[in-house]
């Protein structure tokens, strides 16, 4: 059994294609999530026409971990995006706050470094079109 | 090579990217066995040397060099479960559980992440802010969502 490493970022879960939450906690060492900035940083596109752009913008998400063939981990996971779409909830909690995002993943990147490492690349974009919120 | 993505309609620039992450070198470090609860080490396990091949060979003198406990049973193969039959050119080796086995295990370090946020998306990142502790980049990611639902409530 894993420790609990007691940081900031407690909890990182990912539907497998069955829709069953699997915690990928252990493998994942990097996740970014773009989102929209205000719209008073863009310019030179008509002001309102841009806003309800922005708002409908896909906000995109990407995980990159760690190679790991155990069971319900993250290469059994997302080992199913390429041949399945679905929509999978990825729910983040960092400092007990909790951040849950239907996401459509669009590929399972395998990469062998020159260090000898096996890492992996997943990005995705929000499927369900509301603004993702901390809870 | 980059992995396959959806193209946002807006420019990097229309975005923020909020981000963690832990240096791979950093994220992890060696484990025992007794640590990650590695089934070998609980039960113990088989490994079947083909004395016939090279890799058997090999495989026998470093079992036997290895200072482990184990069972040799000359001419037979044993399968995971225990059960033996016949191979003439096979030894099986048998290790009782509470040994150290040979497949690597890796656990998560206690090294704190980095919470980054950082101007544009993937097509073009910008300056990058560092926050210090997780709750305060929770915080500026909060309020960074609130202002959008603010402008989708106006319309």
């Amino acid at each position: 059994m894993s420790k609990e490493t007691g940081l900031g970022w407690t909890t990182l879960d990912v539907d497998d294609s069955s829709g069953s939450a699997q915690d990928l906690r252990n493998d994942v060492t990097n996740f970014q999530f773009a989102t929209p900035r205000g719209v008073q940083d863009v310019t030179g596109i008509d002001k309102s026409a841009m806003e309800r752009l922005l708002l409908l913008a896909d906000f995109s998400i990407t995980l990159n971990g760690v190679f790991n063939p155990a069971a319900n981990a993250s290469h059994a996971v997302l080992s199913t995006v390429p041949s399945s779409s679905v929509a999978r909830t990825t729910t983040i909690v960092v400092s007990s706050q909790t951040l849950a995002n239907e996401v459509l993943y669009t590929d399972y990147s395998l990469n062998r470094n020159q260090d000898g490492s096996l890492t992996w690349s997943s990005p995705g974009v929000l499927s369900d079109g509301t603004v993702p919120t901390w809870s | 090579m980059q992995p396959f993505r959806i193209e946002p309609r807006l420019p990097a620039k229309a975005f923020r990217t909020y981000g963690i992450s832990t240096p791979v070198e950093d994220a992890y470090r060696n484990a025992t066995c007794d640590e990650v609860e590695c089934p070998n080490y609980t039960n113990g396990w088989v490994i079947n040397a083909d004395l016939s091949t090279a890799r058997g060979q090999r495989q026998a003198y470093l079992i036997e060099s290895s200072g482990r406990k184990y069972t040799a049973h000359k001419g037979y193969m044993v399968d995971q479960s225990g059960v033996a039959k016949e191979a003439p050119s096979v030894t099986a080796y048998v290790f009782e559980a509470g040994q150290q086995c040979w497949n690597p295990h890796r656990v998560r370090t206690q090294k704190p992440e980095v919470y980054t946020v950082r101007d544009g998306d993937f097509r073009s990142l910008g300056n990058q802010r560092v926050h210090n502790r997780p709750e305060d980049w929770v915080d500026d990611f909060q309020n960074n969502q609130a202002k959008l639902i603010e402008k989708s409530e106006r319309g």
